[in-house]
C-alpha cells in the first residue's frame, strides 16, 4: 500500500517536472527526475514541455505593457534568454 | 490566461495600479506572489461574463517524439488561445507552468492546488494538446 502511494507520488512529481533544470526545486523532485531521466516517456514529455515554453516566450507583449518593463528585460525576452512573469 | 491581449493589458494595468495604491498606504501584503495571485483572480473575473468553455470530453493522445516539431508549426497566439480555452483551474495550471518562471511548489501555492491536481491538469493538458496537434498536422503525428 505504502509502495503504491510512493509510486503515485513519484508519477505526480514527474508530471510537474520543471522545464528548466535550475528549477529542480527540492530533493524529492530531483530524485524523481533522476530515476526517470532515461525513460522514453519522460524524454518525450520534457521535449514537449520545452517546445511549448519556447512558443509561450514568443507570445507578443503589447507595447503599452512592454513599456512597464526595462528595455533590457524586453530585449532579453526577445532573445529567449530570460523568462518573464506577465499575466497574459 | 485570457487569450486576448487587450483584456490582459487591462488586467495588468489594474493590478499594478492597485498595487501602487496599496504601497502608497503601506498595505502591501507580506506573502510572496500576492501580485500574481491578484492578477490571476482579476483574469478569472475578466472572463466571468465571457462564453465559458463547454465541459466537453476532448480527445487525448500520448505525447510523441514528434510533438516538438508539431509545436514549432504553431503560431504563439494559437497556443495562447488554446490555453485560454481550457477550463479553470487547468488553464491556470497550464499558464503558470509553461511560463517556466515558477517551480511546482510555487504553482501549487499560487493556484491553490494539490500536487495530485496539478499533476492531473498538466498530464491531461499535454495529452489534449497532442491530440489537437495530431488533428492539425496529421502528417507529422505518425512519422
Amino acid at each position: 500500500m505504502r509502495m503504491l502511494r510512493l509510486l503515485r507520488r513519484q508519477r505526480a512529481l514527474l508530471n510537474c517536472a520543471p522545464i528548466s533544470q535550475d528549477r529542480l526545486a527540492d530533493r524529492t523532485m530531483r530524485a524523481a527526475v533522476s530515476r526517470a531521466d532515461d525513460s522514453d516517456e519522460f524524454v518525450n514529455q520534457q521535449s514537449f514541455d520545452r517546445a511549448v515554453a519556447a512558443l509561450v516566450r514568443l507570445i507578443p507583449i503589447p507595447p503599452e505593457t512592454a513599456e512597464w518593463f526595462s528595455e533590457r528585460e524586453v530585449d532579453l525576452e526577445k532573445d529567449g534568454t530570460e523568462p518573464r512573469r506577465p499575466c497574459d | 490566461m485570457l487569450g486576448d491581449s487587450s483584456k490582459a493589458q487591462e488586467v495588468f494595468h489594474t493590478t499594478l495600479r492597485e498595487a501602487a495604491n496599496r504601497a502608497a498606504q503601506g498595505e502591501l501584503p507580506k506573502e510572496s506572489f500576492w501580485l500574481f495571485r491578484d492578477a490571476r483572480w482579476r483574469c478569472l473575473e475578466a472572463t466571468k461574463t465571457d462564453l465559458q468553455p463547454e465541459a466537453l470530453k476532448l480527445d487525448e493522445h500520448d505525447v510523441t517524439p514528434q510533438a516538438a516539431a508539431q509545436i514549432e508549426q504553431l503560431k504563439p497566439t494559437q497556443l495562447a488561445v488554446w490555453i485560454s480555452g481550457a477550463p479553470d483551474p487547468q488553464r491556470t495550471a497550464l499558464a503558470l507552468f509553461y511560463l517556466d518562471e515558477f517551480d511546482y511548489n510555487e504553482i501549487l501555492d499560487l493556484a491553490e492546488l494539490k500536487l495530485s491536481e496539478l499533476s492531473r491538469f498538466l498530464a491531461r493538458g499535454r495529452r489534449q494538446l497532442q491530440a489537437w496537434l495530431d488533428a492539425k498536422h496529421p502528417e507529422q503525428g505518425t512519422v
